[in-house]
């Protein structure tokens, strides 16, 4: 990250100084630091009541409801691995599902402990990373806060186009991670 | 219909509360709480990010970048105004939200330009920090990303295809 940074901000430095920009650049530093506060003050609002709702969910017991409606897929999709490792697997996908995802991060990193210890850990892996990294949300709440704090008129315009566009990604990343496994198999 | 979602989710979540007899006001309240210290915990990425991006966006380099790129981006139909967000985002869920704040500010949330960066951001992942949780030292590492990247861009052309 380090890195990035200081490349995108240096490249900036020179190409605005030897184009004479210093001045708009001027009034950029001062404006953005004024964009960040304003941005996490009216995020605030949305922040607070969504994750409010979300642990009420949470404590209506949707988490493990959820998983056990999943558990038959995921033993087709991770074949040859424990039943514990496709339960973490789901309880991943599922608080991700909800946004929670400082709850997923502990659920994910012992799925692929597990997950290591299956057949065909190679295999495995890949599909919890398709459908891992596939950002399937309810409900995007960082991005409606945003977009709040823009001044959006339909901050949550964007719900539906999301939840079909990574549903059909999720279903693309499955594929393509079946289709590996498949052709993995055929050059063994 | 459609513009109900929000409204009978929200409720219904509390209906359904009530029924698993959950002390609902409690749960509300201890959640909030979470969510306006996480909202307080983006403020360093967002000051940094934003900072960057403004930076990058008043030199006139984004332009240039653009303007380079123009070509190879034109023919994917992707605006040069997306670039940043789709560089950062398998790197960092702190940046990419930084730099989508910025995109909403300086193009409308409502443009065409904001929806679709709001869309991409909600419906892809930082791949390369999921990858260094999860993925550890494997023959097939680079398989995985290139097919990360892959379903990245799908969801982006569906995007860009769908979203006008």
């Amino acid at each position: 990250m380090s890195a990035v940074f200081t490349v995108l901000i240096g490249m900036s430095l020179l190409y605005g100084l030897f184009c004479g920009k210093a001045e708009a650049m001027t009034a950029a530093v001062f404006a953005s630091a004024e964009t960040a506060a304003e941005t996490v003050i009216s995020m605030l609002g949305s922040y607070a009541f969504w994750l409010g709702l979300l642990n009420v969910a949470k404590e209506s017991g949707i988490v493990s409801l959820a998983a056990r409606l999943m558990r038959p897929l995921m033993k087709k999709l991770f074949p040859g691995s424990s039943k514990e490792a496709q339960a973490y697997v789901t309880l991943n996908f599922v608080a991700n599902f909800f946004g929670m995802g400082n709850a997923a991060t502990p659920f994910g990193l012992r799925a692929a402990e597990e997950l290591e210890k299956g057949e065909d850990p190679d295999a495995l892996i890949s599909m919890f990373m398709a459908i891992n990294t596939s950002a399937v949300q309810l409900i995007p709440m960082g991005v409606i806060a945003l977009r709040q704090a823009a001044g959006s008129l339909m901050p949550a315009d964007i719900l539906m186009p999301t939840f079909l566009v990574s549903l059909a990604g999720l279903v693309f990343a499955v594929m393509m991670a079946l289709f590996a496994r498949k052709k993995e198999k055929k050059d063994a | 219909m459609l513009e109900m979602i929000v409204p009978l989710f929200a409720v219904g979540i509390f209906v359904f509360g009530l029924v698993r007899k959950v002390n609902v006001y409690d749960a509300f309240i201890e959640g909030a709480k979470a969510g306006a210290d996480s909202a307080f915990s983006v403020l360093p990425y967002l000051s940094l990010m934003i900072f960057a991006v403004t930076l990058a966006e008043s030199s006139g380099l984004i332009q240039a970048l653009a303007e380079i790129l123009a070509p190879v981006l034109g023919f994917l139909g992707v605006p040069a105004e997306m670039l940043p967000l789709i560089i950062m985002r398998p790197f960092s869920g702190g940046g990419s939200t930084g730099i989508l704040a910025a995109m909403l500010e300086r193009y409308g949330a409502d443009s065409f330009i904001g929806r679709a960066a709001s869309v991409y951001a909600g419906s892809s992942e930082t791949l390369f920090y999921a990858a260094s949780l999860y993925m550890g030292e494997r023959k097939n590492a680079k398989g995985i990303l290139f097919r990360g990247m892959l379903a990245d861009l799908f969801s982006l052309f569906l995007i860009l295809r769908f979203l006008r």
